[in-house]
């Protein structure tokens, strides 16, 4: 056999040899140099990817603490500029004079002086409210939302409904405010950029999860514009709603309706959580 | 093993393989503790070493052959690879895997050793053994690759140091076990041999070597993720 004998021969071994060997090792070694190169990219990707969610986690950051200081701001400002000219007023019916005045300007003075302090009064209620609605408090989400739609409604400047199919039982407080909060922020975006004609919110659960809808047919943002939005210093409340939705460990989706009539945004979160 | 040469830098490269094989394992009997995970390779290289200085001129001397003590050798080396990758490979089936090949080995070493009785370099079960070290090594470095996400275990470990010393010491010397039976007699390979097993018994040690090393500073894993990442491959 020409084969055998070609390869019995010494020479021919000892080729075979050498790169049968270095053909091995070639393999052995490019595999090895392949996991390294392959982990690299792996390490790579895994530092732009925490690097991108620091980033995302200090606009989240950022958002909040503006947020914040407006809130701060719109209280300080409501206070200042309604609630003190109004105690002004009101000490000013109650001077050191009204003693040496007549009767019925006394009276009238006190009447005035009350008229003022019951709308001081209505005023704090009004700034306390928006902090933390007493409905809200009270009655739970579903009546909160209800009674923000019927306010809505009541102006008669966009017909807004919604319908509750699914909240039998209470979540806790600070779960129920957050979610109120985002569904007063989505709402608030609805009635200030979108000129839609109606708002409809309605609420179920499926396999321990909690969903809110929200349909308009005005002017909307899909899940990209949200997301470029995110990324950008604008859109402060929108990523109130994200980092909100963060601690809720739920999650929102804007869309156009399948008809393309409609613009739909969905708030998902786990019905039960035990962080809050 | 043999100590036979031509090429001059082969007896440098023997010598400078036997004071690496010895490194690890005065390492571990130093640092017990801190080498246990790396105890099977330093018994490996213990008996590595042991066979080539003692076990190989005694079989020469008492059954005037040398192949006793490397079909003995085989056995052990297969054993002990085995039993250190083995704990290494996360997968589901890896037991019938282990199962399989270690049935399939221990009928290759029967049948050449016990059925066909071969006096010579048991090139069989060392092909099929080096086959099957290789395939574990492989097991191991895809998986790695395919489920590991964790970016604290991308690291140059010592771990992926021994098994890819292992896979070129495997892959190296694979032709040269398979060849010997029919070849041994003649000059060139023999001195082919000398070479190539010096070379890989070398860069298998200094790897080893090298793992040791770094399996003395625990401290380099316990920072943290982004200060670690100077030391990561």
């Amino acid at each position: 056999m020409p084969l055998l004998q070609a390869i019995s021969s010494s020479s021919n071994i000892s080729t075979v040899l050498f790169f049968g060997t270095l053909g091995m090792l070639v393999l052995a070694i490019g595999l090895v140099v392949f996991i390294v190169f392959h982990q690299r990219k792996v390490i790579k990707y895994q530092q732009q990817l925490q690097r991108l969610e620091e980033e995302q986690q200090q606009i989240l950051l950022n958002a909040s603490i503006r947020w914040q200081e407006e809130e701060r701001q719109r209280i300080a400002a409501d206070l200042h500029d309604d609630a003190g000219p109004l105690l002004a007023t009101a000490r000013l019916y109650l001077n050191d004079n009204l003693v040496h005045q007549d009767i019925s300007t006394q009276l009238q003075s006190i009447y005035n002086a009350k008229q003022i302090i019951d709308d001081t009064i209505q005023l704090i209620r009004n700034i306390s409210h928006s902090l933390m609605p007493p409905t809200l408090k009270n009655f739970g989400l579903e009546s909160a939302i209800n009674d923000l739609f019927q306010k809505i409604s009541g102006s008669g400047a966009i017909n807004a409904s919604c319908r509750f199919h699914d909240y039998r039982e209470r979540m806790l407080p600070q779960r129920e405010l957050l979610i109120f909060r985002v569904a007063q922020e989505l709402v608030n975006n609805i009635l200030k950029h979108s000129n839609s004609s109606f708002i409809h919110l309605t609420q179920n659960t499926s396999d321990g999860t909690f969903y809110i809808r929200l349909h308009h047919d005005g002017k909307g943002i899909t899940q990209a514009d949200f997301e470029r939005m995110n990324k950008s210093s604008v859109g402060l409340g929108l990523k109130n709603i994200q980092s909100r939705m963060k601690v809720l460990d739920g999650s929102v989706l804007f869309e156009k309706d399948a008809s393309q009539t409609f613009y739909k945004v969905t708030l998902e979160m786990p019905l039960s959580d035990t962080t809050l | 093993m043999s100590l036979i040469n031509t090429y001059p830098i082969t007896t440098y490269l023997l010598y400078l393989s036997l004071l690496l094989g010895f490194i690890p394992i005065v390492i571990s009997v130093l640092f017990p503790k801190k080498t246990k995970n790396l105890r099977v390779i330093s018994i490996y290289l213990f008996t590595a070493l042991f066979t080539d200085l003692f076990l190989n001129p005694i079989s020469k001397v008492y059954f005037n052959s040398p192949f006793i003590a490397s079909k003995i050798f085989t056995v052990i080396e297969f054993a002990l690879v085995s039993l250190y990758l083995f704990p290494l490979i996360q997968l589901k089936t890896k037991k019938s895997i282990f199962i399989t090949f270690s049935s399939l080995f221990v009928v290759t070493i029967f049948t050449e050793n016990i059925l066909i009785k071969n006096q010579s370099f048991d090139s069989f079960s060392t092909g099929v053994s080096a086959l099957i070290v290789l395939i574990y090594s492989i097991i191991y470095l895809f998986s790695k690759v395919s489920f590991d996400t964790n970016p604290e275990s991308f690291k140059l470990d010592k771990t992926f140091l021994i098994v890819s010393s292992i896979l070129i010491y495997f892959s190296g010397t694979f032709f040269i076990y398979i060849l010997i039976k029919n070849n041994y007699l003649y000059e060139d390979f023999r001195s082919s041999y000398s070479l190539i097993n010096a070379l890989v018994l070398t860069t298998r040690n200094l790897i080893i070597v090298f793992a040791f090393f770094k399996s003395l500073k625990p401290s380099l894993n316990q920072k943290t993720y982004i200060s670690s990442t100077k030391y990561s491959i």
